[in-house]
């Protein structure tokens, strides 16, 4: 690393939307270091199992108000946008990230949880989501791996995965390639300014005209060091995989009312999630797995794929989640904070990564937006998101 | 030909003949790939299929032949399908009369047949005392918790307690006590005496998970457990280093103490010409035992020096504990009355074979480890056994967040405990190996003073002649420990890790993870261990990281390497591969 750290712009956070903004910004010519409090894409964009989601999920958005989630399916557009965006990006990265499309499939077993996918997929359609009802006989048809215990499921042939891991080294190596700086354990501890920010980090202080916040997690932290508090909330939850086997599952597999999420990796690892709570551990300050949610998800994945029972479970392990009061993600320049930029995401980051990052790196750079995401400006939580005292004396 | 002649032909095979150690179950079979295979009920699918000289146990998605490596259940390289069930380990499934066992067990689908998810309550079991681990510091912890009259229970992952070092023969065989070693009688004379005491074991058991020290995750005798002892007592003990080379992963390549398990507790042989090679007095002991059963010993490769100016070493040695160096010098008596060549400052540096180990090379070392060059020569072998030492087994403890120290030149991350095991977690104590490697005699001191120390925390008052025996055990731990320190000093050799690897060998056995692979990621100027595990796999598989994340680590190691327990991956649930049938439990409604 040169000896001086000094940038264009900063990005604070390593992960998926640190990474992917690089990534553009490094293609459109702007000068980039891109820092993080620990490795570069260890934290959630590690840890999550790279699904790609176009579907509602009715089974946490069961406790939401039905104008929440009619307004949240509004945004299927961006969905499908940055599933196509996940296209180009297999084409033109330099290594296989192992993107597949297999469709994905999300079980029903009782007449209620049919109903519940009957108002789902309308609403989806509606939003321009190719989705169809699936009965039993074409369910098992198209799945049979899938339990006869489940009588239908609704069927978008558009969903897909990738290997989160790999995607994210071959942005990063691609930025680098292009110019772009990477700095790891450079946690930010101070971050000041207007017009020139400067960022106090654990490997020393960085100079940069414009500071993007795409820290995940801890974005409020960051945000908060100059007075913006964006209004996330974290949880943690785990994720698990099976030792390696010949592939047997196609597709990408939800449940109705039930917390999963499973599929079979390119490497023959399935993978098992759905959202189930993690804990923080006490002595190290990590994410970790608790018990109880363990063996519950493994039972509604054996509930579901019977034959995945046979298999041994080899690794589980946790990451935080961020959330947005409105599942939106917040994105763009921060208005009265010249040159501070934000871009973060209500859970669905690995589908949504890339397409949020282009917008943010278009904007820094003064490019016309290939998708106008100006809408999802943390201008909408104003005032409770920015500081009064703080953006009357800038004005 | 006939069923009887194919078992005929079983029995003249590579099975130890002998008058006091005999078989007393019938001879049964089981079909492996097809091929009909004779064993004894019982014992294991690894043991029997050595027996039949069937050293290859499956092959890898890109071709290459996977065999017995640790034989302890560490490694997960010996996974076959079992009457359809994948990923059972050949080393830990017992056979049964008409068995189906298909090799290769990772590269197939799990079997269509539905199996239903139950509802599988959590059971839970509150002794006042865990142990985790039956091996000499384990077993002798036991009985000194029930000495103190707490309730105790001790938890083994095998069919029965011992580990490796008091591992016993196993049911398949009656002794006759006069053809038993005295490490064969002191352990079987611990193991009946913590049953006689009452000490619930359980066997076939294995923690998988450590949420809490009062929270301890148990598959024990097939039902899900949470144990909520009020002390828990980790005697996990270590696992055989890993030292990468060429051909290493060829099946007849295995450690010394897989050998061991396949002599000691089976009677089966690893083959007829064995090169034994590593670092520490258990190779030679091998060697011997190899050769007292009529195998020929081509050589064996000693990594240390042990040069005459370290005989001072072997006489301080010998006063702290004359019976185990009277064992060590009939090691060396048997060995040089066979003939067989004994190479220090020696190593084996390559493997050549197809689908079985076929020769083996050796060469001299230099200081840091490296073969000298010219000094090598090849031998013509069926089997090569390697022990280049221990890893403590710590994973337990890790989860627990006890504190740790690495020592990166040795490459151990060794919990910090008190004089009597206690570690940095409030009611947490780890004893023997998995404390710091210390031999077993130590372990066993060290488990017996743990116990002693946690059943006084708990209000339990030792009777005068466990008072007796704790201030004599005190005594005997500080000799064990003058031992073992000489013993270092005696068997002090550059440790291996990647000396002998070239850039095609395979580190991570589990995910087929090349040097070169591993090198190249490497060289990012912010590698870490976890981001080589990101962009490799290497770690992903089923040993879950044991063997060639401290090969990695070591790769790494530069002055920054953190002291302490971040110095490798964090251990992960499950500790172990566990079936997922046997922890899905039906979620609240």
């Amino acid at each position: 690393m040169s000896a001086s750290l000094d940038t264009d712009v900063l990005i604070i956070g390593g992960g998926l939307f640190g990474c992917a903004t690089a990534y553009f910004l490094a293609q459109f010519g702007v000068e980039t270091l891109v820092v993080d409090a620990g490795d570069i894409g260890a934290e959630a964009s590690a840890a999550n199992a790279g699904n790609l989601h176009l579907q509602l999920a009715p089974s946490t958005h069961a406790a939401k108000d039905p104008d929440w989630v009619r307004e949240f399916a509004e945004m299927m557009p961006i969905f499908l946008g940055a599933v196509d965006l996940w296209q180009d990006l297999a084409r033109e990265l330099p290594r296989d990230i192992e993107l597949r499309f297999p469709g994905g499939i999300m079980v029903a077993e009782n007449e209620r949880q049919m109903a519940i996918l009957r108002d789902k997929a309308a609403l989806e359609q509606e939003n321009g989501l190719a989705v169809e009802l699936l009965d039993q006989a074409a369910l098992l048809a198209l799945a049979p791996y899938v339990s006869e215990q489940m009588i239908g499921a609704s069927y978008c042939p558009g969903e897909g995965m990738a290997n989160a891991l790999l995607a994210l080294i071959a942005l990063r190596e691609s930025a680098q390639a292009n110019g772009a700086r990477f700095l790891s354990h450079a946690r930010v501890e101070g971050l000041e300014g207007q017009m020139q920010w400067l960022a106090k980090t654990t490997r020393g202080p960085i100079r940069s005209r414009r500071v993007v916040i795409a820290a995940g997690a801890n974005s409020h932290a960051v945000s908060q060091m100059v007075g913006v508090s964006l209004p996330l909330t974290c949880r943690a939850i785990h994720i698990t995989a099976t030792e390696p086997c010949a592939r047997f599952i196609d597709h990408l597999l939800y449940h109705t009312e039930r917390r999963l999420t499973l599929k079979q990796s390119a490497n023959g690892n399935v993978m098992i999630g759905g959202g189930w709570s993690a804990t923080i551990d006490p002595v190290f300050g990590r994410p970790a797995v608790l018990h109880d949610s363990l063996r519950q998800s493994l039972w509604v994945a054996q509930h579901v794929v019977p034959r995945s029972g046979h298999l041994h479970v080899i690794r589980a392990w946790a990451g935080r989640n961020v959330y947005t009061p409105d599942g939106k993600p917040i994105l763009g320049a921060v208005p009265s904070w010249p040159g501070l930029y934000v871009a973060v995401c209500n859970t669905y980051g690995f589908t949504l990564g890339p397409f949020c990052a282009r917008f943010v790196a278009e904007q820094i750079a003064g490019r016309p937006p290939a998708r106008d995401l100006a809408a999802f400006s943390i201008e909408r939580f104003r005032p409770m998101a920015i500081n009064r005292d703080r953006t009357d004396r800038i004005e | 030909v006939t069923s009887d002649d194919r078992l005929a032909k079983a029995r003249a095979t590579l099975r130890i003949r002998e008058s006091g150690i005999r078989p007393v179950v019938p001879l049964v079979s089981f079909n492996f790939d097809g091929q009909e295979i004779a064993g004894y009920e019982g014992e294991t699918i690894a043991a029997a299929l050595a027996a039949a000289g069937r050293a290859q146990l499956g092959r890898r998605r890109n071709g290459s032949a996977r065999g017995l490596f640790c034989g302890m259940g560490v490694c997960q390289e010996c996974i076959v399908t079992v009457d359809g069930e994948p990923g059972r380990r050949a080393c830990m499934t017992s056979i049964v009369h008409g068995m189906n066992v298909i090799s290769c067990g990772y590269a197939v689908a799990p079997p269509p047949s539905a199996v239903a998810a139950g509802p599988s309550p959590t059971i839970f079991e509150e002794p006042e005392i865990l142990v985790v681990g039956g091996g000499p510091a384990g077993l002798s912890a036991a009985r000194g918790a029930a000495l103190c009259g707490t309730a105790v229970a001790l938890i083994d992952e095998r069919a029965m307690p011992g580990g490796q070092f008091f591992k016993q023969v196993a049911k398949t065989h009656a002794t006759a006590s006069a053809a038993l070693d005295r490490q064969f009688r002191e352990g079987g004379a611990l193991i009946a005496e913590v049953e006689r005491l009452g000490v619930r074991v359980w066997r076939d058991s294995a923690v998988w998970g450590a949420f809490g020290a009062a929270e301890i995750a148990v598959i024990a005798e097939g039902r899900q457990r949470l144990f909520k002892p009020k002390r828990l007592i980790l005697a996990t003990g270590a696992y055989e280093r890993g030292v990468p080379m060429p051909g290493w992963t060829l099946p007849g390549f295995m450690t010394t103490g897989a050998a061991q398990t396949l002599m000691r507790a089976y009677r089966v042989l690893p083959g007829r010409r064995v090169l034994v090679a590593g670092n520490g007095p258990l190779n030679l002991q091998v060697a011997a035992d190899l050769v007292s059963a009529g195998v020929e010993v081509v050589a064996v490769a000693e990594a240390a020096a042990m040069h005459v100016r370290h005989s001072v070493e072997l006489l301080r040695a010998g006063w702290h504990a004359p019976g185990l160096i009277r064992d060590g010098l009939s090691y060396l008596h048997r060995l040089r009355r066979a003939g067989v060549p004994i190479y220090y400052r020696s190593a084996v540096i390559a493997a050549y074979g197809e689908d079985r180990v076929g020769a083996a090379r050796l060469a001299r070392l230099d200081d840091k480890g490296r073969a000298i060059p010219g000094s090598e020569f090849d031998v013509r072998v069926d089997a090569i056994c390697a022990g280049y030492g221990f890893l403590p087994s710590n994973e337990i403890a890790r989860s627990l967040g006890c504190r740790h120290d690495y020592q990166a030149e040795k490459g151990l991350l060794v919990p910090v405990t008190d004089e009597n095991g206690r570690t940095t977690v409030p009611d947490v104590y780890v004893v023997g190996d998995a404390a710091g490697l210390g031999g077993a005699y130590a372990a066993r001191e060290r488990g017996f003073l743990a116990a002693c120390a946690a059943a006084q925390s708990l209000g339990h008052h030792a009777p005068a002649d466990v008072e007796r025996e704790r201030t004599t055990k005190r005594r005997e731990l500080s000799h064990h420990r003058a031992f073992q320190r000489a013993l270092w000093r005696l068997f002090d050799a550059p440790v291996l890790t990647t000396q002998h690897a070239t850039g095609d060998t395979v580190i991570c056995r589990c995910e087929d993870v090349r040097l070169d692979e591993i090198s190249r990621a490497a060289q990012q100027d912010d590698a870490s261990l976890a981001a080589i595990k990101r962009q490799t796999r290497a770690g992903m598989g089923r040993c879950q990281g044991r063997y060639c994340t401290p090969i990695l680590a070591a790769l790494l190691a530069k002055q920054d390497t953190p002291r302490d327990e971040t110095a490798l991956l964090a251990p992960r649930p499950p500790l172990k591969p566990v079936r997922l049938r046997d922890l899905a439990q039906e979620p609240d409604a």
